[in-house]
């Protein structure tokens, strides 16, 4: 009896110190991944800071303003009176949503006709 | 254990061949007993000593499989990995565009005590670094030293190459170098950082400690794209009338925020090693200059502020003013009196000094000192000139202080003050660093909201019918005064150098942006007769910036001829009767 007992306590301490191994080994592995992914990330991150510099120089005002000139040669700075809001803006449906009729005109504007 | 084991062998055979001999049953019971008195100690003894060692095995065991292991690094075994650190935080525009920033490099360097050949490796190095000169890698290539710099800061390309040459003894170092993809951009107010990172310069200087010890980014207040369209403007306007130099700053009149300020000639800090005095002197902050006629914004708002003069007001301008040696007299000469409007609108010399001495020096020194004129501009920048003021301040200074002579101030001070007279009454200190908080910056009044409006309108009419009517930028109702002033030299005045300059506000009913631009030394052409007067060199300036930064700023071109502007910016001359149309 004592022996069996002996037997179910050894084999019990068998089982925890495999399971307890098992888990560190696992554990080791996966901080290995950890370890490899985190490098990883700060390489990306390095090559994010890199990328994000080029754009910047890609960028310049002065470099987009030569692009332009020699790929878009026939674009101008816009006169002032290309610049509005979106309510000035001349595509308008012909009957605005309560039915005024707006002739091509801006809404806001048509309801000023209107004396609405 | 075995030794003892054999040991109570031993003694169990003598005793039973001590029991075969003596046959006494009550001795051999009592050592029976003793000895396995014994023996039951022994065994529990080795036992506990066995304990102990699992014991031991097991806290070990949970040590290393359940416990952390300080010595470790943090990285691998943390569940999310920390922001990438750089020896220097990045700098970048309102708008987050980066305008500085550290990458890492490598540079190479050699051990020439390792090197075979010298003659050989300077020939191969030099097919992958072009840029360098054989006979000087030569001669580093051939020293007693174990360690020579051969060039810093490689492209990856180049390092590549020169890793692909195979030369025993040449290496690599990587280390942290300063860029600035924006080249030029904004090169006075960023500065730049020399090879060790320090700061050299410019906001990199004013921040050299807190850069280094934060990785946030430095957020100014420089928006990229209005700095190019000045910049590049003036670099037009300075190439086309021969300056040379020019400067010219965009501030928001209500909270006092640089948006962008260029100073010309500038250069790449990228290469600040390679850069003139002249390129690297911020003629936006550290040049003082005598302003000319931009001043009498100053003096028109003192006399009206202080109730010396009204609006329907005026002055005798007919004959000049001698005072000692100095004759004040009239660029554009209309010889008979002349209204508040008119004296701003033509640029009076005379009105000017007239309403200064009726404000009095000391009025006046207390006005400019309440506007930060009497000291260096407070700017977070090491590059801050101190003005010149004239000591003592005679009754003939403060004449000639009303119309920008006598008294030099830098650019940026000139549109810290005009923000204060056109946005209501109020001095904000000009900042280059954007603030987080929302809440509207500390600013005091100077001259009521009253004036303010009353100086917006005779800027307004210095634009629709003055002397600044080539800086006005249809629909954007800009307002402003045009400045034109010898440069002094030995005591007097050079007839032939000028700076002239035009600071206009923009749009007048409800300003929102100071836009300065001036010119040092320009030179009149044949498409302004001659003239390089603020009002034909430097106004076009300031209408073609505003015409292209306003849209960038989301300020909305209007009409004119609205009676609502009519109303707001109108001018009432009492001057028999007449009515002048400004708006």
């Amino acid at each position: 009896m004592r022996g069996a007992i002996l037997l179910v306590w050894v084999g019990l301490a068998g089982i925890a110190g495999f399971a307890l191994f098992n888990i560190t080994f696992k554990v080791e592995q996966l901080e290995n991944e950890l370890s490899a992914l985190n490098k990883q990330i700060l390489k990306e991150q390095n090559t994010i800071h890199v990328l994000r510099a080029e754009w910047s120089f890609l960028n310049r005002p002065a470099n987009i303003e030569g692009l332009a000139r020699e790929l878009l040669p026939e674009l101008r700075h816009p006169q002032t009176s290309q610049i509005g809001g979106i309510e000035d803006l001349t595509d308008t449906p012909k009957t605005a949503p309560d039915g005024l009729a707006t002739n091509g005109l801006p809404i806001s504007k048509a309801a000023a006709r209107n004396g609405q | 254990m075995i030794f003892s084991r054999r040991k109570l062998m031993s003694k169990k055979r003598r005793g039973r061949q001590r029991a075969a001999s003596k046959p006494c049953a009550a001795f051999t019971d009592k050592r029976m007993e003793h000895v396995v008195e014994v023996s039951h100690t022994r065994i529990l003894f080795a036992g506990a000593m066995l304990m102990l060692a699992f014991g031991a095995i097991s806290v070990r065991l949970i040590d290393i499989a359940l416990l952390q292991e300080a010595t470790e690094p943090r990285v691998a075994h943390s569940t999310r990995v920390e922001a990438m650190r750089m020896d220097r935080a990045d700098i970048v525009d309102r708008n987050g565009v980066l305008l500085a920033t550290n990458l890492n490099t490598a540079s190479l360097y050699a051990n020439p005590r390792k090197i075979l050949d010298p003659n050989e490796a300077a020939r191969q190095l030099i097919t992958a670094l072009p840029e360098l000169r054989e006979a000087e890698i030569q001669r580093l290539l051939k020293t007693d030293r174990a360690f020579v710099w051969l060039r810093r800061n490689l492209t990856p390309r180049q390092q590549q190459s020169v890793n692909a040459l195979g030369i025993p003894g040449l290496y690599f170092q990587s280390a942290e170098t300063r860029v600035y993809p924006n080249g030029p951009l904004a090169a006075h107010i960023l500065g730049f950082a020399d090879i060790d990172n320090r700061g050299i310069a410019g906001i990199e200087r004013s921040f050299d400690t807190s850069l280094r010890e934060n990785s946030e980014p430095l957020r100014l207040t420089i928006d990229t794209r209005v700095q190019h369209a000045l910049q590049d403007e003036l670099l037009k306007a300075k190439v086309e009338f021969n300056a040379i130099g020019a400067t010219g700053i965009i501030m928001d009149v209500n909270n006092g925020e640089i948006l962008a300020m260029a100073s010309l000639p500038d250069y790449d800090p990228n290469y600040a090693g390679q850069a003139l005095p002249d390129q690297r002197f911020n003629r936006a902050t550290l040049g003082v200059y005598e302003l000319g006629s931009t001043f009498k914004i100053f003096t028109a708002a003192m006399a009206l502020d202080y109730g010396v003069v009204k609006m329907s007001g005026g002055y005798d301008a007919t004959e000049p003013i001698r005072v000692s040696r100095f004759l004040i007299r009239d660029y554009h000469a209309k010889k008979r009196w002349l209204s508040v409007p008119e004296i701003f609108m033509y640029s009076s010399n005379i009105g000017a000094a007239k309403m200064a001495q009726d404000v009095g020096t000391e009025a006046q020194q207390e006005f400019f000192g309440q506007l930060g004129m009497l000291h260096p501009a407070r700017v977070e920048l090491p590059e801050v000139g101190a003005p010149i003021i004239p000591t003592p301040w005679r009754p003939v200074s403060t004449m000639t202080i009303s119309y920008g002579h006598g008294m030099a101030v830098s650019p940026l001070q000139l549109v810290s003050g005009v923000s204060a007279m056109v946005n209501g009454g109020l001095v904000h200190r000009a900042t280059l660093i954007r603030s987080p908080s929302t809440e509207p910056r500390a600013a005091k009044r100077i001259i009521s909201a009253r004036t303010s409006l009353e100086v917006r309108r005779l800027m307004r009419l210095v634009v629709e019918t003055g002397t600044g009517k080539n800086a006005a930028a249809e629909g954007y109702v800009v307002g402003g005064k045009t400045g034109t002033a010898d440069k002094p030299a030995n005591g007097g005045y050079r007839r032939r150098s000028l700076i002239s300059s035009f600071i206009g506000a923009f749009p007048m009913q409800a300003p929102r942006y100071v836009v300065l631009a001036l010119l040092d030394e320009p030179q009149g052409n044949k498409a302004t007769h001659g003239y390089a007067t603020g009002g034909w060199v430097a106004a076009p300036i300031v209408k073609r910036v505003v015409a292209r930064v306003a849209p960038l700023l989301g300020v909305r071109p209007v009409d004119e001829t609205a009676p609502e502007l009519h109303q707001v910016l109108d001018i009432n001359l009492n001057r028999e009767g007449r009515q002048l149309a400004s708006y």
